[in-house]
């Protein structure tokens, strides 16, 4: 157990130094499996997680997935999402940022990164708002809140790599994630609605659109309700496992892209090698991950942790507001899959051995990771912000958020207390 | 880790990736381990991983490579490899899954082993669950027409197999996922041990059994060590260690299941589940229909030079003799 | 934090490195990447169509689409390596300044060669034994070591890239990448 703290210090120190985290992880778990168990095992031990992750198809839903979203990014739907949001909302106080909040819910629905559909909704969104006099603070929070729903409404990267380290099943992940997704559209509203009467100035009525021009321009977004429910219905239905739905989303979104006139031979090149990039650089971080995972394993770390909470005798609810406390602290500095990476080995033992359901936290965990992209002092969604705003400074870009942060702290706790929230969706699924 | 005895001791890492109130956890795995420690006086030891370092399907390979040293492998994983342990998913066997799995190790030993099939690792004991009864939510099955196109759950390999050639329209998908297609009706029946239809919570679902006497098929299971560590053990403790492995394991194992069995049917019972035997003219029907297997293992057992009909009847005439 | 942090997934920005430096040992490796992860796509595309609308899948599409991904995987090493695109949770990035920022970088560069040319050479052994074990897939009986072997070659190249580009750092000759790494200051 000793062996494993020190292995925890010295990849915090690696990693905070910059060496990459995923061979961090590599180093760190083969040097103390090596200790615990000999060299030639743990030599036998990474060949067999190095063939297990890149030979696997189950793992190839991963790039299938980014690559549906290189492909979306370049439909510029996002758009046409928000012209449809705005149609419907901009008219009411604060309404372009209601606007675009259910624009980055929409985004969120095909696209499975938080950075993508910040970034995508900060270029289409803030100009608009910007136009209406819109504070810089209300704007710039909205789109960084929003962007973060990327990760948490399907399909989520977050998710399928929560899935694959916890060998959860990803279809299940991903219904669960529907209704927070849901409840975070509302919540954020609710957030505009309560700071725009507050203070009527920062968030003042756009134009009240005609009905014709508002059927019109929700049916514009049709391509993306067709994505999102031939993914989400073929997967619940058991039409499809996640991994097809991946190869469906991704021709799917390649074909809508041509539809719209968007794609040529180079976009579609750069998009492959996009989604190939990504794919290269989480792979390397899930052999990482499950190499310092079976370290942390033998040196029965996680057992004594689990056996400890025990002879503390507190409430499981108790043990799990703790460690959502330590998330969100360790969310601050620590951004975004990161946290996944390096607390799963821990925690997850810890989570199903106070007898909570797997597939519940992997959401419980995709909110909080939600969070640390936009808390201070690094959040980096708050980062996009700032490049695409250069002349904000981050001190409003963090004041934006704060009302958002406060939501985001009452949805988790939704959760958390009722936990059918995640979980009656993955329960109807037919498998 | 703990200071070691002054004679070079041999440690074992069991790798374990069932739960750990698992019936094989606490039936076999933990008492063998005490066994091994107590009859080699602690030359040998044997510690458990709290979490499984391989995902179930890669055990061989984790075994054979020395990532840890001792493990369970259900032989539907290594199917290419071991073709001769599939007798022991065969009908009509035995009911008990330690008359079936002492069987099998007994004909492992007379028949099989020359075959060569476990290259690569040394093995320590083979087991089984017990005969496989038919399951059903709506109606009892009775016949072989009863199962014609009915969702059955079935375990992968020869089994499914098997229950396909019935009639029925057979679903694999692993345990931890039996409960959902059982409550959601995508199924509406089962073929496996009673254990296997309490084990996953699916009991309520159910509402009729029909006793196959003799099964309708079983499940097989390895206890693998790693050929490197073995080779480094003395002589004497690699008897004493087999001395307490074998036919041991497959009478700890199924002692467990069957109970747990016992225990399965003594509830359905009380819930009001039916529960017969199959008639002579049902048996009559599935020993004609499931010909095609057994004749199918002989002649794989044949391509390993392996005389099938000798090792049949031979397992056949060990569970007899356990029952007298 | 650094440019290529972990949920700076396939974001918009992402394509601009992509086409940033060329060396000409690149355009294959593009080239089959590519063709790889458009092929586990399409192919996964083609079998589930095949299988509801005609009743017949592509056989051993499952097996296909894996091989596929350690193809995906490797072939984009380089181009991520190359790029200094790893994901790094440098928590320090702000206070290590000047030399020691230098010396820093230099040992990351290396550090990241040594970890890639262990993996080559553990795909390497791997390779070789699954050849010795005539071990072969279960759908289509096929071996898998050339492609493990390729694989394999794709780490050392990547770290030759990564050596040559440390000896660059010694001659302070401009290091691709890693000057251009655009960070996010905060
Ligand atoms: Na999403
Ligand atoms: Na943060």
């Amino acid at each position: 157990m000793i062996v494993s703290l020190i292995g925890f210090a010295v990849l915090f120190l690696i990693a905070f130094m910059g060496f990459p985290l995923g061979l961090s992880m590599l180093v760190v778990g083969g040097t103390g499996f090596g200790i615990l168990r000999g060299w030639e095992p743990t030599l036998e031990m990474i060949s067999q997680q190095i063939l297990d992750v890149t030979l696997n198809t189950n793992f190839a839903v991963l790039p299938m997935f980014l690559l549906m979203g290189a492909f979306v990014h370049r439909a510029a739907l996002a758009d046409d999402l928000y012209e449809a949001a705005d149609a419907w909302l901009g008219h009411f106080r604060g309404g372009l940022a209601m606007a675009t909040i259910a624009a980055c819910g929409g985004f969120a629905a095909v696209s499975g990164s938080s950075l993508a559909t910040a970034a995508t909704m900060a270029k289409v969104a803030v100009p608009s708002m910007r136009k209406f006099k819109y504070a810089d603070s209300l704007a710039a929070g909205t789109v960084a809140a929003g962007g973060t729903m990327g990760i948490l409404i399907p399909p989520s990267a977050a998710l399928i790599i929560y899935g694959i380290l916890t060998e959860e099943d990803i279809a299940a992940l991903f219904m669960a994630g529907i209704i927070p997704g849901v409840i975070t559209v509302i919540a954020y509203i609710a957030v505009i609605k309560i700071v725009t009467r507050i203070w009527p100035q920062i968030g003042p009525p756009g134009e009240r659109k005609d009905w014709g021009t508002r059927w019109r321009a929700l049916a514009r977004v049709w391509g993306v309700v067709l994505l999102f429910v031939l993914i989400l219905g073929g997967i619940s239905f058991g039409v499809f496992t996640p991994n097809e739905a991946g190869g469906i989303g991704a021709i799917g979104a390649l074909v809508f892209a041509i539809l719209r006139k968007k794609m040529s031979r180079k976009i579609f090149f750069e998009s492959l090698l996009e989604a190939v990039h990504t794919s290269a650089m989480v792979i390397v971080i899930v052999i990482g991950a499950l190499v310092l995972n079976n370290f942390v394993t033998l040196s029965g770390l996680p057992a004594a942790v689990v056996n400890w909470v025990e002879t503390l005798e507190f409430s499981p609810m108790i043990v799990m507001m703790i460690i959502l406390a330590f998330y969100v602290l360790l969310g601050t500095v620590i951004e975004g899959l990161a946290m996944i990476f390096l607390t799963v080995p821990i925690f997850v033992p810890l989570v199903e051995g106070l007898g909570f359901d797997l597939i519940w936290f992997g959401i419980v965990m995709v909110m909080v990771v939600e969070i640390s992209l936009i808390t201070p002092p690094i959040g980096l969604n708050v980062f996009v912000m700032k490049s695409m705003l250069p002349d904000v400074p981050l001190k409003t870009i963090f004041k934006g958020i704060a009302p958002f942060f406060v939501a985001d702290l009452v949805r988790l706790a939704l959760v958390v207390f009722i936990p059918a929230l995640a979980l009656w969706l993955p329960n109807m699924m037919r498998y | 880790t703990a200071p070691t005895p002054a004679k070079a001791a041999t440690e074992l890492l069991f790798n374990v990736f069932v739960p750990p109130k698992h019936p094989f956890n606490t039936g076999m795995f933990i008492p063998w381990a005490k066994d091994v420690m107590r009859v080699t006086e602690g030359r040998v030891k044997v510690s458990f991983t709290t979490a499984t370092l391989a995902p179930p399907p890669k055990q061989w390979n984790m075994i054979s490579k020395g990532i840890a040293d001792v493990a369970m492998l259900a032989n539907i994983f290594e199917r290419n490899r071991l073709t001769m342990n599939v007798i022991g998913d065969l009908p009509f066997l035995g009911d008990s899954a330690v008359h079936r799995g002492v069987a099998l190790w007994r004909t492992h030993k007379k028949f099989f082993e020359k075959a060569n099939e476990y290259k690569g690792v040394k093995l320590l004991g083979l087991w089984t669950i017990s005969g496989a009864h038919l399951f059903h939510g709506k109606k009892p099955i009775r016949a072989v027409s009863d199962l014609n196109k009915e969702k059955m759950w079935v375990i992968a390999g020869l089994p499914n197999k098997m229950i396909a050639s019935l009639g029925a329209v057979v679903v694999s998908v692993p345990g931890v996922k039996m409960f959902n297609v059982v409550s959601k009706g995508i199924v509406n029946g089962k073929v496996t041990s009673p254990y296997g239809m309490n084990a996953f919570k699916t009991m309520p679902y159910i509402k009729h059994i029909t006793k196959v006497p003799g099964g309708v098929s079983s499940v097989t299971f390895s206890l693998l060590l790693n050929k490197k560590k073995w080779d480094s053990m003395s002589k004497k403790d690699q008897e004493l260690v087999m001395s307490v492995s074998g036919e041991t394991i497959a009478r700890n194992a199924g002692k467990k299941t069957d109970q747990l069995d016992a225990k399965a049917l003594k509830m359905a019972k009380a819930k009001g589940i039916t529960y017969e035997t199959a008639s002579p003219a049902f048996v009559k029907e599935l020993k004609e229909k499931l010909a095609f297997a057994s004749k199918g293992w002989v002649a794989n057992a044949a391509k390993k030079g392996v005389d099938g009909n000798a090792a049949l009847a031979y397992y056949r005439q060990q569970v007899a003799a356990q029952m007298k | 934090m650094s440019e290529q942090t972990l949920s700076e997934m396939d974001t918009p920005g992402a394509e601009e490195k992509g086409a940033r430096q060329t060396p000409w040992v690149f355009t294959p490796l593009k080239v089959v990447a590519a063709t790889a992860i458009f092929g586990m796509s399409a192919l996964t595309f083609i079998d589930v169509l095949g299988r509801y609308l005609f009743a017949s899948p592509i056989p051993g599409t499952f097996e296909i689409v894996g091989l596929l991904l350690g193809l995906v995987a490797f072939t984009g090493l380089p181009l991520v390596s190359s790029n200094q695109g790893h994901i790094t949770v440098d928590l320090f990035d702000n206070f290590i300044r000047g030399s020691a920022r230098r010396v820093r970088d230099f040992l990351v560069l290396l550090g990241t060669a040594l970890t890639v040319a262990f993996i080559g050479h553990r795909l390497l052994t791997a390779g070789l034994d699954e050849a010795a074990n005539d071990f072969v897939t279960e759908d289509l009986g096929i071996s898998r070591a050339p492609l493990i072997y390729l694989m394999s070659a794709l780490a050392f190249l990547t770290c030759v890239l990564l050596l040559i580009m440390c000896w660059r750092y010694l001659t302070k000759k401009p290091v691709t990448g890693i000057s251009s790494g655009g960070k996010h200051s905060g």
